[in-house]
């Protein structure tokens, strides 16, 4: 910690004390404000991403903050983008894809993540500390120990939950035994929060023997990345209710990615709707842009989804990512990613390519 | 020229004004099972005349054709161009030029010789003949009906197809992409205006890819059934197939390019030139043909270095194309992998940027795949086990190598990339262009279709 900082720029346990405090109360500062000393410290201590913005003309000493350009999320799998202010605590790693490299976000502190989680998660389900049991279809994150997903999760339930449950996903599926046995001995309202993975290994397997005690929710998120069959959005919403007596409006689904600390949600299903509506944190901007300039859309306009992430104050704040939606002030449509707009002609995909180079 | 004079007679008005759909308008999802066989028959119908006819006639009515097409004020070549640029993407440019280059190639002369070296004779289907290759004399028959199933993003293709089956004798049913219904329409269009007796034996239908009710009937009722696309794709018109129909699948493949150690005398001049051989390589249909280049491999003992070779194909090559062949536009799911793979190399400093293309170096031997839009890769190699290694997981699926080498080196180059599969060598600026007299992906174009009448002495 003993590197001379230039002027303007703040030591990371200060900026992050200027973004929890604009986590809590946004009254009193501006978005764009926060970000500049974000983009300002990370400037400084972020060599790799220096260079990077240096290439593309930004300087954050001079531009506008929100101009920074963003870093595509394919970089994480080849660059590690650290803070150099003191060694990192904890790294975040993707799933697999087919090209093999994961991911990683090598984070100093999680305190604005952590909390961040925590208030977001509270607006977005109306539960306060204590007032429920959750049960997780998730990994365990002592097993699988860079999973973003299960740190948020175990952290949820560390704030919301009154006791401690079980792990209930394993790389094999969910745990159905266990599953069952939690729903059974549920009394209070339940947070059931899992993979999409994880609900359709249950929706295969598992004999409804039980409905959720009133006031229960279930959040579903993470896709099914190729392990299961894909379950029709609309099934597995209506199997929430018929199954575990779960209405529509108390599902949610939960959006975020490794290379970002904060979450959107639906907030309840709106079943028939061709897509859901998501809601970010005010300390999550989410733009989208033009797929060749990479300059912001109007809103309502479709493009690919850019992440301007305060909580992601050590890393890298403005994250690209290939992932179609628009953006209204109502909130973020999300339409997955880029499909083929037009046809691809005979040259065969990247990803048959890698596939079939990278094969054992 | 409206479909009203060109209106075959024996088919009712209305259904044959639904199957020739203009394009302009919504595509045809009106087909139903009735419809294909009606078209089915009218093909088979309009056979009679076209068999009637030498191949050197034949040739000479295609001929009048490319030329009305590529000199008249009339020719509907800018209408077509302006119409495939709004379904596939592809510049206005990059679309005259595409049909232009095949269009010019297509000559009688030509067209003679491709059936001379397909059959043996420039008259397989008129009497026995008596062929080099073969003992007894022979008589070719050609199939009833073709069924030609197109994937999309290349417009000349299908003006191929339409070629191929007239010089066949076959008559066909060419089955568009929905995403570019337009080229083979217009063509046909202006077929029936010059050499309307062709035209009849041919007919273009357009339906959503995989509606197996529709493609079965079709399939049913042809004798050869060639399909291009995906592996999916393919696997799912090759299923649709019965006994003893023939059928012939082109697949998804890659493209690539080699330089070898070549002279090291050679100066800036011509590594220009060959910058601009190797960008229009990788510009043509944007990049999304299968004999699209998407990775150049550039020998460490040769005359350049790889990253001189790199920076001279995006500073002067792709600079140079842009200008008679503009990049078209591309999807969202291009520009998005495009974002990603170059982000990655502006990282490690090996990206060479151009206004509409990218080159990407890399300091490893393997094949490295291009979502296409004109983003290229230049990899070194050293020796040929290296580039064996790079290039053997893509075995089969390897169609042209663009090579560039001194003579000594070609003969040991030649062998090994034929033992990796690779189905074509040509040379830089020709990895698109493929000569018209030589095979397709591997196999000849029409020979298979045939089957043979041996008459024996």
């Amino acid at each position: 910690m003993s590197r001379p900082l230039a002027p303007n720029i703040m030591q990371y346990t200060t900026l992050e004390q200027r973004v929890l405090a604009f986590q809590r109360d946004p009254a009193n500062d501006s978005f764009d404000a926060v970000l500049g000393d974000v983009v300002r410290y990370q400037q400084q201590f972020n060599p790799a991403l220096a260079r990077y913005w240096k290439g593309r003309g930004f300087d954050a000493f001079r531009d506008n903050p929100a101009d920074v350009p963003a870093v595509p999320t394919d970089v994480f799998r080849h660059v590690r983008l650290a803070s150099t202010e003191a060694g990192p605590t904890r790294v975040f790693r993707t799933s697999g894809t087919t090209s093999g490299a994961r991911g990683e976000h090598w984070r100093l502190s999680l305190g604005a993540y952590v909390e961040g989680a925590r208030d977001f998660f509270a607006d977005m389900t109306g539960l306060t500390a204590g007032s429920c049991s959750f049960v997780k279809l998730v990994f365990d994150p002592d097993v699988v120990t860079d999973s973003s997903l299960s740190f948020m999760v175990q952290q949820l339930e560390q704030t919301f939950a009154i006791d401690r449950s079980s792990w209930l996903l394993h790389a094999d599926g969910a745990d159905i035994a266990g599953f069952d046995a939690a729903l059974q001995q549920a009394d209070r309202p339940v947070v059931v929060f899992g993979t999409a993975f994880g609900f359709a290994h249950l929706l295969d397997h598992w004999q409804p023997t039980g409905r959720l005690p009133a006031g229960s929710i279930v959040v579903e998120t993470g896709g099914f990345k190729g392990k299961s069959r894909e379950v029709p959005r609309d099934e597995l919403y209506g199997w929430f209710e018929t199954a575990l007596g779960c209405a529509p409006e108390r599902c949610l689904s939960e959006y975020s990615m490794s290379e970002l600390s904060s979450q959107l949600y639906t907030r309840g299903i709106e079943l028939g709707r061709p897509t859901a509506l998501y809601r970010a944190p005010h300390w999550l901007r989410v733009r989208a842009v033009d797929p060749m300039s990479l300059q912001p859309l109007p809103a309502g306009e479709t493009g690919l989804l850019r992440f301007d992430d305060l909580a992601n104050t050590d890393s890298v704040a403005a994250i690209q990512t290939s992932d179609l939606g628009c953006v209204t002030p109502d909130g973020v449509t999300l339409y997955g990613r880029a499909p083929g707009a037009t046809p691809r002609g005979c040259s065969l995909a990247v990803e048959e390519v890698i596939a079939r180079r990278d094969a054992p | 020229m409206s479909d009203a004079t060109t209106l075959p007679e024996t088919l009712d008005a209305q259904v044959w004004a639904r199957v020739q759909m203009m394009p302009g308008g919504d595509v045809n999802d009106v087909m139903d099972v009735a419809l294909v066989n009606t078209v089915m028959d009218r093909v088979g119908r309009g056979a009679a005349d076209l068999r009637q006819l030498s191949t050197e006639q034949i040739a000479d009515r295609l001929g009048r054709l490319h030329q009305f097409l590529l000199e008249s004020p009339d020719s509907p070549l800018p209408r077509m161009a302006a119409v495939v640029e709004s379904t596939t993407g592809l510049s206005e440019p990059m679309v005259i030029w595409a049909l232009r280059d095949l269009l010019k190639r297509l000559t009688p002369r030509a067209l003679v010789a491709l059936v001379e070296a397909e059959f043996g004779h420039r008259d397989p289907f008129h009497g026995p003949r008596m062929l080099a290759t073969h003992a007894a004399a022979r008589v070719a028959n050609p199939p009833d009906r073709v069924f030609y199933v197109m994937a999309g993003t290349i417009p000349s293709v299908p003006v191929e197809a339409m070629v191929l089956s007239l010089l066949a004798r076959a008559p066909a049913v060419i089955k568009t992409s929905r995403a570019e219904p337009a080229t083979a329409r217009l063509y046909l269009e202006a077929m029936r205006q010059v050499a309307p007796d062709l035209a009849r034996a041919l007919a273009v239908v357009t339906w959503p890819g995989g509606t197996e009710a529709l493609e079965r009937a079709a399939c049913d009722r042809a004798s050869v059934v060639v399909a291009y696309g995906s592996n999916e794709t393919i696997d799912a018109m090759y299923q649709r197939c019965r006994f003893p129909t023939k059928f012939i699948g082109y697949g998804h493949r890659v493209s690539f390019g080699l330089m070898a150690d070549g002279d090291a005398t050679l100066g800036e001049p011509a590594l220009r030139d060959l910058a601009r051989l190797w960008a229009l390589d990788a510009s043509a249909y944007d990049q999304f043909g299968c004999m699209s280049l998407a990775c150049l491999f550039v020998s460490t003992n040769g005359p350049w270095t790889p990253e001189e070779v790199a920076r001279e194909i995006a500073l002067e090559g792709f600079p140079y194309t842009e200008s008679s062949m503009p990049r078209g536009r591309l999807s969202a799911e291009t520009a998005a992998l495009q974002m990603q793979a170059r982000a990655v190399a502006e990282f490690s400093g090996t990206l060479f940027s151009a206004p509409t293309g990218a080159v990407i170096l890399h300091d490893r031997c393997r094949f490295e795949p291009t979502p296409g839009g004109r983003l290229l890769h230049v990899v070194p190699w050293s020796t040929p086990d290296e580039l064996d290694a790079a290039l053997r997981p893509l075995r089969g699926l390897l169609s042209t190598a663009g090579l560039w080498c001194e003579d000594p080196q070609r003969s040991a180059l030649t062998s090994q990339l034929n033992r990796l599969g690779v189905r074509r060598i040509t040379r830089p600026g020709r990895m698109q262009r493929p000569l018209w007299l030589r095979d397709h992906d591997g196999r000849p174009r029409i020979s298979d279709w045939v089957d043979w009448t041996d008459v024996e002495p």
